[in-house]
């Protein structure tokens, strides 16, 4: 994504320089330009790919020709500028078609919008439609002749049919199917029902998502790992993530091919965005990031994933893994959940992020080391400082005493700071009450307040766990809640 | 906390619950059934044995399935189901991924899976099948394949590699799968003579993803998630391996079976366990605290308008807060803005008129969890815990659709996963209410015209008339010696 930066806000000077300003003399063709005009399009995709590779400004100059940006996408989402169609055979811009261009076009890019997938296959696909006005069907009877849909393939009635995408005559099929010899060799396997007929959970498939399907089906049928099996499984992906065969399929063709997994890398950062709930596309990425053997820029891009979604669970557990692979232990972590607790004092994954920190290395001491359980218990008492009502903290809390087998009366001190029984009126946390009741139950005589607090909780604090409290102060042989109207349903 | 009483279109008192419309929720079901689902499902084209288990389930349990369907029908959605099965064992999730028609295809992009097992067993039991053509031997076989050496299960078999998560979701279908096939006995199978499953690596597994605060998680260290947790206590039923009945007053021995230590990997195996007087690992080391956790994903936090601004204002209102419901007293104010804040505010709580579930802590409530976590209290034996009759209204007037079904938040549109979840929710809060006037076997075993839906089996997520089945195809199958039954009321 970085390669082309500014690429958008250049797009629309490269044009126009070709167009207007001063004329200037025309230059005199040099043996390079007279080899460039002789050399085949094979040859020439070759130059331009090792002129990439090895320079990067002459790389940013292609991507500003030919990659353009995706409608509505605000610029972030880049995709192949110029796309030919097999049927007119003409080359069009994706960015400057428009309905009425050609009929095939803009329905492609409407299903485009907002995916990332490129559109060759489908561009190479046209539907042929019933071309009413042909003498065709003057004397047509559907009755006698049969109905027009099921003639699309006779010899005898090619006539009567069109292109819609160039609105070119139905006889014309051969030579456009024909004319992209990157799937002709391909027989689509469509989904078959079974012979079932009443098959469940049917879905009103596109026509896109059938036809990309069906040639998803033949490759993985055949087993191809190829570079045109590997651009249809980003099509597929765009349309149903959730696809369970189809990532493994791409990875093993990623590696088979020996693809640049940088360039995978971007897509999957455009695919994980486009998809936040999805968690095939976390894995696919422990996959690359583990080939590769580096986390460079993994942290900024979980960043840029937990500004949209801070609670986002497969990014929080995609950076455990990547803290583990790559030993970030000590790397900045323990301060990131610094700043996402500043930022949301509430935002429990981050908690859940620095209780993994600081207990989660093999082997390690965690909170058991006197040192960082007195630190990590001032963490916890700041946020309560600061929040109160806060469930994250109290848990912390709970799960530092725990984890050193310390009784849990260690925190009365804090509990009685938010929630004393002398002060009934200004209890300033459920939670502290919770943790007191919890408290002076274990205590030798301490049943009665500890039936206090739960009246407390049930009555006025948290009723919405009424019958919970009640629960509670059942299994301390204490009977019903005081002053509590219908405990139990 | 936005009152959206304009969004509910007929407001119950608070003492009677709103009726449940089983009219449209009939309706929204046929039409699932009868008619494609729209595109928007694409995403899910590969849980369409998922899809199918909602559809046939939710029918099933507004007891609409048989008056609705002709016996035909119902043969060919078993049929169906069956075109799905793969030979070698298992089941595929969808057709789009069948390869079985090419010769020589390549099988290995259409491997078994392991929810869609789990789905299309349970749906052939509520279609009323005798399982006859379950490839039985075929599946344990391929059961114990999907098992990792850590005890977590997997998705597929992809090329000889377990492929998917480690998360429990992956550990409850193949533990349902096991249960259907051959009950909670452990061993080879006696009739099949397929060893078992490594149930001691499972059980350990499980343990290991409980949290500090008391929940489970995908993996250890990851956040407690109350999908997760369900599966994980729902798992443990299935194997047999839960903790003694928490209200049961174990005696110490049990006490020392439910307090044991994790095993260390390695040093003791499932045979010398067993030797030394069949002591097996039990799941959940601290069962109370699992039932504080989740109890207190219960929240009047039910719209995502409630769950803003979290940022910046550090008192405690209820706009802020997630789980306190009651104003709770500030003893002093950090901001001038905080102050302004709090003194501008209503002094007492707000009527608890709608009660929802969240996911994790500090999260807005969401239709599904009111199952996950429902189910899972269920489980724990202390469904009591949860005061019926709010959960119910905010099922019924805030995520219940116009259109019948539910959405995820209210005034989503309905889908299929939160429709189906939403019934099974209000099914299990039926048991719950009636089981607090009566007695939870007299609840479980009302005459179903006297209820509103039928009565769900919380491990299962079926009716436990269709659970109820195993019964017979147990003894045919002659893998049930009468002790192991315990569904069916």
């Amino acid at each position: 994504m970085s390669d082309y930066s500014d690429a958008d806000s250049n797009a629309d000077s490269f044009e126009p320089r070709l167009t207007s300003g001063e004329p200037t003399p025309e230059p005199q063709p040099t043996r390079v330009d007279n080899a460039i005009a002789d050399a085949t399009i094979e040859r020439l995709k070759v130059a331009l790919k090792t002129v990439c590779q090895e320079n990067a400004q002459a790389k940013e100059i292609v991507s500003r020709i030919l990659l353009g940006t995706l409608p509505g996408s605000n610029g972030s989402l880049k995709r192949k500028r110029y796309e030919t169609c097999a049927h007119c055979e003409e080359e069009y811009s994706v960015e400057e078609n428009e309905k009425g261009d050609c009929v095939y076009h803009p329905g492609r890019l409407a299903v485009q919008y907002g995916c990332l997938s490129r559109v060759s296959l489908m561009s190479s696909i046209g539907r042929k439609r019933i071309d009413v006005g042909s003498d065709t069907w003057a004397d047509h009877d559907d009755e006698v002749h049969g109905d027009p849909e099921t003639l699309m393939d006779e010899p005898g009635f090619m006539e009567g049919f069109m292109w819609d995408c160039c609105r070119r005559n139905g006889r014309e099929e051969e030579d456009a199917s024909g004319s992209d010899p990157t799937w002709a060799d391909l027989t689509p396997l469509p989904t078959d029902e079974g012979s079932s007929t009443h098959p469940l959970a049917q879905i009103a498939y596109s026509p896109d998502y059938e036809e990309t399907m069906s040639y998803l089906r033949a490759l993985m049928a055949a087993n191809e790992l190829s570079p045109r099996a590997l651009e249809l499984t980003e099509d597929l992906i765009d349309m149903n993530p959730a696809h369970y065969t189809v990532w493994l399929y791409r990875s093993k063709i990623l590696f088979a091919l020996e693809s640049d997994l940088y360039e995978e890398l971007e897509w999957l950062n455009e695919t994980a965005l486009a998809h936040q709930k999805n968690y095939q596309i976390w894995h696919h990425r422990n996959l690359i990031i583990d080939k590769l053997g580096s986390c460079e820029g993994e942290a900024e891009f979980v960043g840029r994933m937990l500004e949209r979604d801070a609670k986002n669970y497969h990014v929080w557990s995609y950076r455990q893994w990547l803290v583990r692979r790559f030993n970030l232990w000590e790397a900045g972590e323990l301060e990131f959940t610094e700043k996402m607790l500043k930022e949301d004092v509430r935002n429990n994954s981050a908690w859940n992020h620095r209780w993994f920190v600081v207990n989660g290395k093999v082997a390690a001491m965690g909170v058991g080391d006197p040192k960082i359980r007195a630190r990590e218990i001032r963490v916890a008492e700041e946020a309560i400082k600061k929040v109160a009502q806060n469930q994250s903290p109290w848990n912390y809390l709970r799960g530092i005493v725990k984890r050193c087998g310390l009784p849990l009366a260690e925190l009365k001190g804090i509990a009685e700071q938010y929630a004393s029984l002398e002060h009934p009126h200004s209890v300033r946390s459920s939670f502290a009450l919770d943790l007191l009741a919890e408290i002076l139950a274990e205590e030798e005589g301490g049943k009665e307040q500890a039936g206090r607090a739960l009246d407390l909780l049930a009555t006025r604090y948290d009723p919405v766990r009424k019958n919970y409290w009640a629960y509670r102060k059942s299994q301390l042989g204490m009977g019903e809640l005081k002053q509590a109207v219908n405990v139990i349903a | 906390m936005s009152c959206t009483y304009s969004s509910a279109s007929v407001l119950s008192s608070p003492d009677t619950p709103p009726g449940l419309d089983k009219k449209r929720h009939t309706r929204y079901w046929l039409r699932c059934l009868r008619t494609h689902l729209p595109s928007a499902y694409i995403p899910n084209d590969s849980n369409r044995m998922t899809l199918a288990f909602f559809t046939i389930s939710a029918l099933d349990l507004l007891s609409s399935l048989v008056p609705n369907t002709t016996p035909e029908e119902r043969a060919a959605y078993i049929d169906w189901i069956y075109s799905c099965q793969i030979p070698s064992g298992g089941f595929r999730a969808s057709p789009s991924h069948d390869l079985s028609a090419v010769k020589d295809g390549s099988a290995q992009w259409d491997p078994a899976n392991v929810p869609a097992t789990y789905f299309a067993l349970a749906t052939l039991l509520i279609l009323g099948d005798d399982l006859n053509r379950v490839r039985r031997k075929e599946t344990l076989k391929w059961l114990r394949c999907m098992q990792r050496d850590d005890g977590s299960f997997g998705e597929t078999l992809v090329n000889g590699k377990i492929e998917g998560g480690m998360d429990t979701r992956f550990g409850y279908c193949a533990t349902c799968v096991r249960y259907i096939l051959r009950g909670k006995r452990e061993g080879p199978d006696p009739t099949s003579e397929e060893q078992d499953t490594d149930v001691d690596a499972l059980v350990e597994c499980l343990r290991k993803a409980e949290t500090y605060d008391g929940g489970m998680s995908e993996m250890p260290f990851h956040e407690a998630h109350a999908g997760f947790t369900y599966c994980a206590i729902a798992a443990l039923h299935f194997i047999d391996r839960f903790p003694w009945p928490i209200r049961s007053q174990p005696s110490e021995g049990q006490r020392a079976f439910n307090k044991m230590p994790l095993r260390k990997e390695g040093i003791v195996s499932t045979t010398s366990s067993e030797q030394q007087g069949g002591i097996k690992t039990r799941g959940l080391t601290s069962p109370d605290l699992t039932i504080h956790w989740l109890a207190s994903r219960l929240t009047a936090t039910i719209s995502s308008e409630d769950e803003e601004d979290t940022y910046a204002d550090e008192t405690d209102t209820p706009e802020t807060c997630h789980d306190a419901h009651s104003f709770v007293h500030t003893a002093n104010f950090p901001t001038s803005m905080g102050e302004t804040s709090e003194k501008s505010r209503p002094t007492s709580h707000f009527a608890l008129d709608w009660v929802g579930f969240n996911g994790r802590c500090n999260k807005v409530a969401d239709t599904c969890y009111a199952f996950w976590v429902g189910a899972g209290l269920t489980l724990m034996n202390a469904s009591r815990v949860i005061h019926p009759t709010p959960v119910r209204r905010y099922l019924l007037e805030q995520t219940a659709h116009i259109v019948g079904g539910f959405g995820k938040l209210p005034g989503d549109p309905p889908d299929v996963y939160h429709s189906y979840l939403g019934l099974a929710a209000l099914s299990l809060l039926e048991t719950a209410a009636q089981a607090a006037h009566e007695s939870p076997r007299e609840g479980r075993d009302k005459p179903v015209e006297e209820r509103e839906l039928k009565a769900l089996d919380a491990c299962m997520c079926v009716s436990i008339e269709a659970k109820s089945r195993l019964y017979a195809i147990w003894q045919r199958w002659g893998v049930h010696d009468g002790k192991d039954w315990d569904g069916g009321g």
